[in-house]
């Protein structure tokens, strides 16, 4: 009894800290959030292509955000705060990397997980940024410099990007069902979780309850339902802090 | 008669019993709380460590293309010896906030020496110093909170009652100072 009265109020404490903050750290699209919308659709596939055939191959799970500005704060303490909030990189090895792009800020980071502190040292990741991001960005090339920064990255980790057409393959588009198959399941759930929740309201606080926990217990796999990319949804990984940014 | 006092008996018994399990299950919460913050705090004491290690390295790069700012690596001296030297808790505090003041200084001169700026060694040190710093930051974050939920605790009812008679007593928050929080004054 007492554990779940802790809990609710830590999942109360959760829910309450970013609007104590004063911001909410944005919702998870995948391996690439894009909340400026100038991200080129070609950019975000390459990218997403890239990104899955590294956590697929390399076990390294790196998100790729493009924020507007920073709400105010520090790029360390957006990247830090977001990283949490995603838990990108496995639960075990914590090989998590979140490169934030605030555009209207100017400002760069690359916020690495606990598990590559050794692989990727703050002074590595700042002469990384220095030369495969700096150049384009201060040229208003974002697009280029991301996937310059990606592919800089990979080759760090021993994964070369690569650019072929071909990289198709490497989405998961053909490693899943066909997509409709997902899509019309779901549909069918939650049309009746919804006649459920009509029907009776014992159904609808069992299922408000499901959602609200699911909602909180950090893992959104809001990709999933976007269908293409192959991304699973990140795994349980943290950071203690560490990477670099610039500004440009 | 003698089932009044049975009665009684068994209440009393039963009252016992139950402040006896309140009093170990708070005070094994206590124990619990207590050791957690002190693994926070290991936590924290790497990372400042680690600042404190780099800070030579970065001081000698630094000379080599600002040597005449003798007051700014004085200080920073000053202050990592203090902090290499401080014990307690509360001194390790005191000592990092002042290292910090120290390196906001450096940051300061920075911007009239383009050359040490650019230089390579230079900026791979002032990243790990960042990045440490940061760290620091995260830790902290985590120091405090943990020290926040056991304070609390520590203070209400019946906690405080237990915590008095097993001598258990409220933790250190890091507060980083103020000096360090505002922005650093420039003096011409």
């Amino acid at each position: 009894m007492t554990r779940n009265v802790t809990s609710l109020l830590l999942a109360l404490l959760v829910l309450a800290s970013p609007l104590a903050a004063g911001w909410e750290t944005p919702r998870n699209r995948g391996y690439v959030t894009d909340l400026t919308g100038a991200m080129r659709p070609d950019t975000q596939r390459w990218l997403a292509a890239n990104l899955g055939m590294f956590d697929r191959r390399a076990g390294v799970q790196m998100a790729v955000l493009l924020v507007p500005d920073l709400q105010g704060t520090t790029p360390a303490d957006y990247a830090q705060r977001t990283f949490d909030d995603w838990k990108i990189g496995s639960r075990t090895t914590r090989k998590g990397l979140l490169l934030l792009v605030a555009t209207a800020d100017r400002k760069v980071r690359l916020h690495v997980g606990y598990g590559l502190e050794g692989d990727l040292p703050d002074g590595k990741v700042g002469a990384l940024l220095d030369q495969h991001l700096l150049p384009l960005l201060k040229a208003g090339d974002i697009d280029g410099a991301v996937k310059s920064g990606v592919a800089a990255v990979m080759q760090a980790l021993g994964t070369a990007a690569q650019d072929s057409p071909g990289l198709g393959a490497f989405t998961g588009r053909h490693r899943r069902p066909p997509s409709s198959g997902p899509t019309t399941g779901a549909l069918i759930v939650i049309l009746v979780l919804g006649v459920l929740c009509i029907v009776s309201p014992f159904w609808r606080d069992v299922i408000l309850n499901m959602l609200i926990w699911s909602a909180i217990s950090g893992r959104h796999s809001g990709g999933s339902f976007s269908g293409g990319s192959g991304f699973g949804g990140f795994g349980g990984g943290s950071s203690g802090g560490g990477g670099a940014d610039r500004g440009w | 008669m003698n089932k009044t006092l049975l009665t009684v008996a068994g209440l009393f018994l039963g009252a016992m019993a139950l402040t006896g399990l309140t009093f170990i299950s708070y005070n094994n919460s206590f124990v619990r709380m207590d050791e957690e913050i002190k693994g926070m705090w290991a936590q924290v004491e790497n990372q400042l460590k680690r600042r404190a290690d780099l800070i030579p390295n970065l001081v000698e790069t630094a000379k080599g293309f600002a040597g005449h700012e003798k007051e700014v690596f004085g200080r920073i001296a000053d202050a990592r010896s203090r902090v290499v030297a401080s014990k307690d808790l509360k001194s390790q505090i005191e000592s990092n906030n002042e290292l910090s003041g120290a390196l906001a200084g450096l940051r300061l001169i920075v911007e009239n020496y383009p050359t040490l700026k650019s230089d390579a060694t230079f900026t791979r040190l002032m990243d790990e110093l960042a990045g440490t710093e940061n760290r620091i930051a995260v830790e902290r974050g985590r120091y405090n909170e943990s020290v926040k939920s056991y304070n609390a605790s520590l203070r209400q009812l019946p906690g405080s009652l237990i915590a008095g008679m097993m001598g258990f007593q409220s933790a250190t928050y890091f507060e980083v100072s103020v000096a360090d929080k505002a922005a650093p004054k420039v003096s011409f």
